[in-house]
């Protein structure tokens, strides 16, 4: 404890306190001055305590204790201010940081393969980690942009009877289950296909969807030009209009203001254009699965629930969505659901069919197909990125061994273990910082590629459901 | 030249009586361990002390820890000398101001 070695053995306890003390508050000296520091106080306690014979007053080992500490503290302060007494901190906190910055890129330069090696390595671990959480993001984290997504439920029936476990309702089933539950605030009734629109320079084919008005409160969106599809076009006997999706009215109409009023044909059938939607609504094939499987849509159309129209029971080519009431959970809404398709077996089916209904959370329906392919996506991508960090880890290692000439140096002319410690974590962030920065470069044009990748499959779909397209009626 | 406040003139007066040790510093000036020990810091940072080591053979003779000393450096000396006779002006202030007892 102190610096004489026959010194230990009957000094008092306060005194070895004291040592301990200042020994704890020499971690704010600077490191240069810090033996010498210590070697002082070591004397001024031992005097001050130790060989007075009468014994240490209470007063005088915290006046001691005190001044230590404020000793240190005023060392500190003086190096602050004074870079050229002790050690260049203060400011020289901002001139060692870049010093080391410039020698970081000084010697990173000198070695380019060593750097160009972990920067791709990096970037190759950050790029694809970042553009597939993008997608996972888009598609399973935040994959529904409406209002209450998540009380959002889409429904389907089947007949385990014909082995037919997903189908389509027709409209008179829909009137039963929206009149026979009382679990869900809205159910919307809509059906999509592929048409092909005339009258407007070449023919055009397009995806639509037909909807009641309560499409609309159920999955939010707003006109950008006029109104969209309000109650007054359920009715039966209304004239049948038609929204037209952002794109469809840039691309068909040249975005013309007044395009609100204008008619156009669309399978023979008259529609006037009440409105546009705003781009960022979303309609496709995912959220909505059409029974013709329409990939993109560009029109939304009125649909009259006229008497004819309410008691088909035959066309089953219609989705249904719901909106439970707050609080309602997906197993309640199922349990309301089994008890309708008990009323409707009952009534309608022919026995033996097994005829059921299944109501799915929409997010489950949207992304439950590709949940476990994009989760194992963002494991093998996550464990890349480790094994892109282990390597360069690796790497950063046999390179420091390789350099420990150079740091011995270092250390001999006065760096200290904080110094050095600094010095490669400088290096070492520069390469992080590189390695991110093209990391993000490939995560941009990955996801670029991506998106181009789901647009020539949602083409493809559209193909498909044009060639297939019948007119509901 | 910064000024020299009232514990940096006591602190230099006692360097000067040859109290050249921190320990010895206060107790010849009442003044705290805190008080000194910065002080005779910034003393050394000016210029206005310089410091040294007791011999090991004195020290360990002794059996205890070697002690660092300070010592005036003439730059202290007119430091010292400025500061007295400023703090003796600031005292005759009170020479016609009676005898320094408390009024009963």
């Amino acid at each position: 404890m102190a610096n004489h070695p026959e010194m230990g053995t009957s000094l008092p306890l306060v005194y070895h306190l004291l040592n301990v003390w200042m020994r704890v508050v020499t971690w704010l000296v600077p490191g240069v001055v810090q033996g010498r520091w210590r070697a002082e106080w070591d004397g001024e306690l031992w005097y001050g305590v130790a060989a007075n014979p009468q014994g240490t007053r209470v007063g005088t080992a915290v006046a001691l204790a005190v001044g230590v500490l404020r000793d240190a503290i005023a060392l500190r302060r003086l190096e602050l201010s004074d870079g050229r007494r002790v050690r260049r901190r203060g400011d020289g906190i901002v001139r060692s940081f870049l010093s080391d910055v410039r020698h970081s890129l000084r010697t990173l330069r000198k070695a380019p393969g060593f750097t160009a090696i972990i920067v791709f390595t990096l970037s190759l671990g950050i790029g694809s980690t970042t553009a597939i959480f993008t997608v996972v993001n888009a598609l399973m984290l935040n994959p529904l942009p409406f209002p209450d997504a998540d009380r959002l439920v889409v429904l389907w029936q089947g007949r385990t009877g014909m082995e037919i476990e997903k189908d389509w309702f027709s409209p008179a089933q829909f009137v039963d289950i929206r009149d026979r539950n009382d679990v869900f605030e809205d159910v919307t009734l809509s059906v999509g296909g592929g048409v092909t629109m005339t009258g407007r320079g070449l023919p055009r084919e397009l995806g639509y969807i037909r909807v009641t008005s309560s499409f609309f409160d159920m999955f939010g969106g707003t006109p950008t030009l006029g109104r969209l599809v309000d109650d007054g076009d359920d009715q039966g006997g209304a004239g049948m209009v038609a929204v037209l999706t952002h794109g469809l009215w840039q691309s068909a109409f040249g975005g013309e203001p007044d395009v609100v009023g204008q008619t156009i044909t669309i399978a023979g059938s008259d529609f006037e254009i009440v409105g546009v939607l705003e781009p960022e609504f979303l309609l496709d094939d995912e959220i909505f699965p059409t029974v013709s499987a329409v990939g993109h849509i560009d029109l939304v159309l009125s649909m009259a629930m006229s008497e004819a129209r309410m008691g088909n029971r035959g066309g089953e080519n219609y989705n249904i969505f719901g909106k439970l009431e707050p609080g309602v959970t997906i197993e309640q809404a199922q349990a309301e659901m089994d008890g309708v398709a008990q009323y409707l077996t009952e009534t309608y089916e022919d026995p033996g069919t097994g005829f059921f209904i299944q109501a799915v959370p929409l997010l489950d329906e949207v992304v439950g197909s590709v949940r476990q392919g994009l989760v194992v996506l963002l494991a093998s991508v996550g464990v890349l990125l480790l094994i892109a960090c282990g390597n360069v880890a690796n790497l950063l290692l046999s390179r420091a061994n390789a350099r420990q000439r150079e740091l011995g140096v270092r250390a001999a002319v006065g760096a200290g273990r904080g110094r050095l410690v600094r010095q490669l974590l400088t290096e070492s962030t520069i390469l992080a910082l590189l390695g991110g920065g093209v990391g993000v470069g490939l995560a941009v044009a990955g996801v670029a590629l991506l998106r181009r990748v789901q647009r020539s499959c949602s083409a493809c779909c559209r193909r498909f459901a044009c060639r297939a397209s019948t007119w509901p009626t | 030249m910064q000024r020299i406040t009232y514990p940096a003139a006591c602190v230099l007066q006692a360097l000067s009586k040859g109290r050249g040790y921190g320990f010895d510093i206060m107790e010849h000036t009442g003044l705290p361990s805190g008080t000194v020990y910065p002080l005779l810091r910034r003393f050394e940072r000016s210029g206005l002390v310089r410091s040294g080591w007791e011999t090991p053979e004195e020290a360990f003779g002794n059996r205890r820890p070697q002690r660092r000393n300070y010592q005036l450096t003439d730059k202290g000396r007119e430091a010292l000398a400025r500061a007295a006779e400023r703090y003796r002006q600031h005292l005759e202030i009170f020479d016609d101001a009676g005898p320094r007892t408390r009024p009963a």
